[in-house]
């Protein structure tokens, strides 16, 4: 019984013209947050992963990949770090949450709430940066940095996740989804 | 149709979150309080601090009697202070400083690393300790 957001069926002009809506955002929050200062750069809100996770939500994953692909490349061109190491950090990181996000929505859809989504997929993000990260920089003590990492990603990821479920009721769509993708 | 500023109240949360999310969200409370007090309280203060540039030591110095020593990185020379409570960065070329904010370090396995200026600080055991890399790898 998949009668969700996932279905090809419902891809017209008009989910097309919103995906893009989507992209844009996550582009331009994007770039918006990378002028700002920050203390770490591990710590970071992730506006820029708010159209992601409304994307999936409502449209699915390969619409969450598609507005992430947008956003990292484009985001990439606008400030400069396409192809460097924080473009493959942030590149690979991204995915691996998507990626995580989208399993768990297919497989459990009911398990976890946008919220709880959010948090597994920011939870994953710092967590495949770190090991990529280390890649870049050698051994530099992975376990000493993952307090704060995981702290700062659920936090963030939960406020990201309550932003996004927020954005979803608002918009009223007739398949939104409140509790994953099955109700 | 008055719109609330904070759009989901806190009665309306409990409804939204399910149990797998409040699971989830113990398990990374319990993940993260168990990695910090690991941190702060499974390992040792270090005899002393290595100063690596892309896994290579530049230099070791005990966590003795207070000293700066200057190491050249990539980008120019980065001062780190060493005093008997640990070793930080106290000047550094790189743009954004973050190695400086990170502040000291003093016990074994704890780093702070400086990617621009691609050099990295380490508390090791004593002289001669390799064991830490091979736990930290």
């Amino acid at each position: 019984m998949r009668r969700n957001g996932q279905s090809k069926e419902g891809i017209g002009a008009r989910e097309i013209a919103r995906i893009g809506l989507l992209s844009s955002a996550a582009v331009i929050l994007f770039v918006l947050e990378g002028l700002a200062p920050r203390p770490l750069p591990w710590m970071k809100l992730g506006l820029g992963n708010l159209p992601v996770l409304v994307a999936l939500l409502i449209y699915g994953v390969g619409a969450a990949f598609g507005v992430s692909g947008v956003k990292l490349l484009l985001g990439g061109l606008l400030s400069g770090s396409l192809g460097g190491p924080a473009f493959v950090i942030g590149a690979g990181a991204g995915w691996a949450s998507l990626f995580v996000m989208a399993v768990f929505r297919r497989v459990a859809g009911g398990m976890f709430s946008p919220i709880g989504l959010s948090i597994l997929g920011a939870s994953t993000h710092q967590v495949v940066q770190l090991f990529i990260a280390q890649h870049y920089v050698g051994h530099i003590g992975l376990l000493s940095l993952l307090p704060l990492s995981l702290l700062s990603g659920g936090l963030s990821g939960g406020l990201i996740g309550l932003l996004g479920f927020w954005i979803c009721e608002k918009l009223d769509l007739k398949n939104r989804p409140i509790r994953g993708s099955r109700e | 149709m008055a719109g609330r500023l904070v759009p989901v109240g806190m009665a309306r949360l409990w409804q939204v979150l399910t149990r797998g999310d409040l699971v989830l969200i113990g398990l990374l409370g319990i993940g993260t309080a168990g990695s910090f007090l690991h941190q702060q309280f499974g390992s040792q203060v270090g005899a002393e601090v290595r100063v690596e540039m892309d896994g290579e030591e530049k230099g070791r110095f005990p966590l003795g009697p207070p000293r700066k020593v200057s190491i050249e990185g990539s980008l120019g020379i980065s001062e780190v202070e060493i005093g008997p409570e640990g070793a930080h960065f106290s000047s550094a070329p790189c743009p954004h400083g973050i190695c400086l904010r990170q502040g000291w370090v003093r016990r074994q396995g704890e780093t702070v690393a400086c990617v621009p200026n691609r050099l990295i600080l380490r508390i090791v055991g004593s002289p001669g300790d390799t064991d830490m890399d091979a736990v930290s790898r």
